[in-house]
């Protein structure tokens, strides 16, 4: 299992379009989801997510090989969220009816990628922590990445992710907590 | 939101637009390019034509030559005659100054040549070119003595300069540098120059009126090579029976127009400035035969000698080589 590797190399060198659409089938909706934890707005992050797929198809990157595929991703979704968020310094406002619309757009992405309640429940309850707090719980217990890839993909030291994910679960407790979960049971 | 296959297809719909988008890019700058490449080769062509000097039109040679050079710190001015053709050139007139402050051989230096005009006949033309198209013509020339037995100062008599009486076509030379040879034209003889000869130091009396002295190295140097090769020697200008030297140049101008029209090759008064003085020397520069009868006039005695030959000073020098 390649992770998509093989796919994106069969693209890129022989201009098989049917392995960027693997690519998208198989990482759209966790890319979305993981932008959503930067760009904190699932739209932006279904844009920068189709941005990232377009990179991908017009730059043809090369992949070093120093990770797996998908750290590579989504380093480079990520990337392209910083480089929208620079772009776009102002804050975003989002009407009451939009935020309506956006949360249930959401969960319907919750619900395809994630699949069981309890997951569900922990990632809804994610989006009242920080950005770095949201990005580093998702990479490492959504994505069941390593500390050294989360570290990798948010461009920070393997200590410092380490570190940032022991305040993530602590700040993931109070909240779940506050809205009557129990913890220990999740 | 999106499925995915709806996402792919907007994916691969933009990546096509880029491409597309690159290729008409990269054809615009391929038109541009191929448009542009030939005015900016032309131009770099033309800029350099235009820098070499190819666009500059060629100097014309005016009617009478007269072209000053006046820089440095001597002048030189030449009259240039043709004498074994009799023609006259004595209105062509070129001054010329060089940067040297100390005498250099004036042998060394090629008059500036051009058209010459004369009353008569107006003649113009590089002198060896002159020479070699007219060596043929057999129009009389005064200056046609027999050369004279080995005598260490030969005295001739002073006569009045001979009448010029000939009527040669007209020629002309080419315009600017062009080549002197025109299509057809045999090509030039080229004669040696003898313009100093090895001698010692020694003294010469002041010729008195109407006497014409030959230097001994001048006189050594016209037995040795006789006809076979041109002279130019310098002239000093006596007045009072041996007492005064001319050394002005108005008189000095006017004995090398006379002089001019008695046939030499060229006749001319070199000017050397320094800081400290200025010397004006008259040259002649002649065939054997020209400088064998060599004519002066009555109230003036004449000392011909090669200037760097010794005679007045240690050094001695022999076309180039010194002794």
């Amino acid at each position: 299992m390649d992770n998509g590797a093989s796919s994106y190399r069969r693209f890129r060198d022989d201009g098989d379009e049917s392995g960027l659409v693997e690519l998208i089938r198989d990482y759209k909706d966790g890319l979305i989801l993981y932008l959503t934890s930067i760009v904190g707005n699932i739209q932006t992050a279904e844009e920068l997510a189709e941005d990232t797929f377009v990179l991908l198809g017009t730059k043809k990157p090369k992949d070093k090989g120093k990770g797996s595929f998908k750290t590579w991703l989504y380093t480079i979704g990520r990337n392209v969220a910083i480089d929208h968020l620079r772009k776009c310094r102002r804050q975003a406002f989002v009407s009451l009816d939009d935020s309506a619309e956006l949360i249930s757009e959401e969960e319907e992405v919750e619900r395809i990628y994630l699949r069981k309640e309890q997951q569900i429940t922990v990632h809804r309850a994610m989006r009242k922590l920080s950005p770095d707090h949201r990005q580093v719980l998702w990479l490492v217990y959504f994505e069941e990445l390593t500390c050294r890839e989360a570290a990798i993909i948010m461009h920070k030291s393997l200590r410092s992710v380490e570190s940032l994910l022991y305040r993530a679960k602590k700040s993931l407790r109070a909240q779940l907590e506050t809205e009557g979960y129990d913890y220990e049971k999740l | 939101m999106k499925n995915y296959e709806k996402m792919s297809e907007d994916v691969l719909r933009r990546i096509n637009e880029y491409e597309a988008e690159k290729k008409l890019k990269r054809e615009r700058i391929t038109k541009v390019a191929a448009a542009v490449t030939p005015v900016c080769a032309a131009a770099a062509v033309g800029t350099g034509l235009w820098y070499s000097g190819a666009f500059k039109p060629a100097e014309v040679a005016p009617s009478v030559s007269i072209i000053t050079e006046s820089s440095g710190s001597s002048a030189h001015t030449s009259i240039k005659t043709e004498a074994r053709t009799g023609i006259s050139a004595a209105a062509e007139v070129t001054e010329k100054a060089t940067e040297k402050p100390s005498p250099q051989p004036a042998a060394d230096r090629v008059p500036v040549s051009g058209s010459a005009e004369n009353e008569e006949a107006p003649t113009t033309a590089k002198e060896h070119e002159v020479r070699a198209e007219n060596e043929t013509e057999t129009i009389p020339s005064a200056a046609t003595a027999p050369p004279e037995s080995p005598a260490k100062t030969t005295a001739a008599a002073a006569t009045a300069a001979p009448e010029v009486t000939s009527t040669a076509a007209a020629q002309t030379a080419p315009a600017g540098n062009a080549p002197a040879l025109r299509e057809g034209d045999e090509q030039p003889e080229f004669r040696t120059l003898i313009t100093s000869y090895p001698g010692g130091d020694y003294d010469i009396a002041a010729p008195k009126d109407g006497v014409v002295c030959f230097a001994y190295p001048v006189r050594s140097a016209m037995n040795e090579y006789g006809s076979s090769a041109d002279y130019r020697v310098a002239v000093q200008i006596w007045s009072g029976n041996g007492t005064n030297l001319v050394t002005d140049y108005a008189s000095l101008y006017a004995e090398a127009q006379r002089l001019g029209k008695q046939g030499f090759i060229a006749t001319s008064v070199e000017t050397y400035t320094t800081p400290e003085f200025t010397e004006h020397t008259l040259y002649v520069h002649g065939t054997y035969d020209q400088i064998n009868a060599f004519q002066g006039r009555s109230d003036y005695g004449y000392l011909l000698l090669f200037p760097y030959s010794g005679q007045s000073s240690g050094s001695v020098g022999f076309n180039g080589i010194d002794y």
